[in-house]
């Protein structure tokens, strides 16, 4: 995936015209056979990456679907962000929002599918992760009312568990319910906490919570190719929901010039 | 007889050269006392390591709905139209990179 795409200014202002959705390849049956659908590889198989436009109900296509968004809408080098929130701005522009949806509310907190899934998306992110564990609806609905808010909006990516347990798998040494503000390990596998607010805490400190966060050094870009010897190297694996059916990130030690 | 004269001459030109490499060099003797060593070493520090973090801060960024279940409620319930994007939190194996 093209990071730098997805942090282009004009990208990002037009993005939030959108519902944006950005879901783990292999990582869920149910959403592997939906991608499958809409856009397949050469070999027939899911590919790594999956990109179009839908309708609001998900049944109609708005764009092409291809691996990426250069793919499908094009773009020269240095001129992909451009051409696709040009692209995005003209999908808006043609497309009808029924008038009795609520545009400017939010419902929920963007969250990602289970715990683990969301430490190790924001690894790949290189962004904070705030893991509500044990909230009931009113105190998470205070989270959401600040999710959708600058300046987080867009900073954090974002964890909800019942089971406090599985804190300590990512590296929690003393799990209990509250809101946990983290910051991912180099690999997507264990946490460092950042700060920890309690359940039914007012606004302020986890604004505070969410402020020491974004006030912290961003980790650097990584290489791919040395990220995944030295995770080779170290042991660092992963497994899948479903196979991986992509040759090109199949399992293995990556290939000279992938 | 201009050649003796010339030998001369240059034997001068000589020493005065050398006297003036000597207050050079005793010049930079004077100051490197004065050089603060963490200024001789902030190169070394300036170029990170490989796992070592930069300072950056966190810029703004598109805020993805991480399932499609929550994306597709999220989407019929505002009328928004849905950008869908899927990659793979794995490499080979390896987490930690898109």
């Amino acid at each position: 995936m093209d990071q730098s795409l997805w942090s282009d200014p004009l990208v990002i202002e037009s993005s939030r015209k959108f519902v944006c959705a950005r879901l783990a390849t292999y990582e869920d049956k149910d959403e592997g056979a939906m991608l499958k659908s809409i856009y397949r590889g050469r070999s027939g198989e899911l590919d790594n990456t999956v990109f179009t436009v839908l309708s609001h109900d998900g049944k109609s296509r708005l764009s092409r679907a291809g691996r990426s968004p250069t793919m499908v809408f094009g773009g020269s080098v240095g001129w992909e962000g451009t051409v696709l929130a040009l692209e995005m701005d003209r999908i808006i522009e043609q497309y009808k929002v029924p008038q009795s949806k609520k545009a400017n509310t939010f419902s929920t907190l963007p969250i990602a599918k289970d715990v683990r899934r969301a430490v190790n998306i924001s690894a790949c992110d290189r962004l904070p992760l705030v893991i509500t564990a044990g909230l009931n609806p009113k105190q998470l609905q205070k989270l959401v009312t600040l999710a959708w808010k600058e300046p987080y909006l867009g900073r954090f990516n974002w964890a909800s568990t019942d089971a406090i347990s599985e804190l300590k798998s990512i590296g929690i040494e003393k799990p209990e319910a509250g809101i946990w503000v983290l910051n991912p390990d180099t690999y997507g596998l264990k946490v460092e906490v950042i700060a920890k607010v309690e359940a039914d805490s007012k606004t302020k400190p986890i604004e505070e919570a969410l402020a020491k966060a974004l006030a912290g050094k961003r980790p650097a870009e990584k290489d791919t190719r040395r990220h995944v010897n030295r995770g080779n190297a170290t042991g660092k694996r992963w497994e899948t929901e479903i196979p991986v059916t992509d040759p090109g990130i199949q399992g293995g030690r990556p290939r000279r010039g992938n | 007889m201009g050649q003796p004269g010339r030998g001369s001459g240059v034997q001068e030109e000589g020493k005065k050269a050398a006297m003036r490499i000597l207050r050079i060099l005793s010049l930079l003797l004077f100051l490197c006392p004065l050089v603060r060593v963490d200024v001789l070493t902030a190169g070394a520090d300036a170029v990170p390591g490989p796992d070592q973090e930069i300072a950056s801060e966190y810029p703004a960024g598109v805020a993805w709905w991480g399932t499609w279940d929550g994306a597709l409620a999220e989407a019929k319930r505002t009328g928004k139209p849905i950008l869908l994007l899927s990659a793979a939190p794995q490499c080979h194996g390896v987490p930690g990179i898109w």
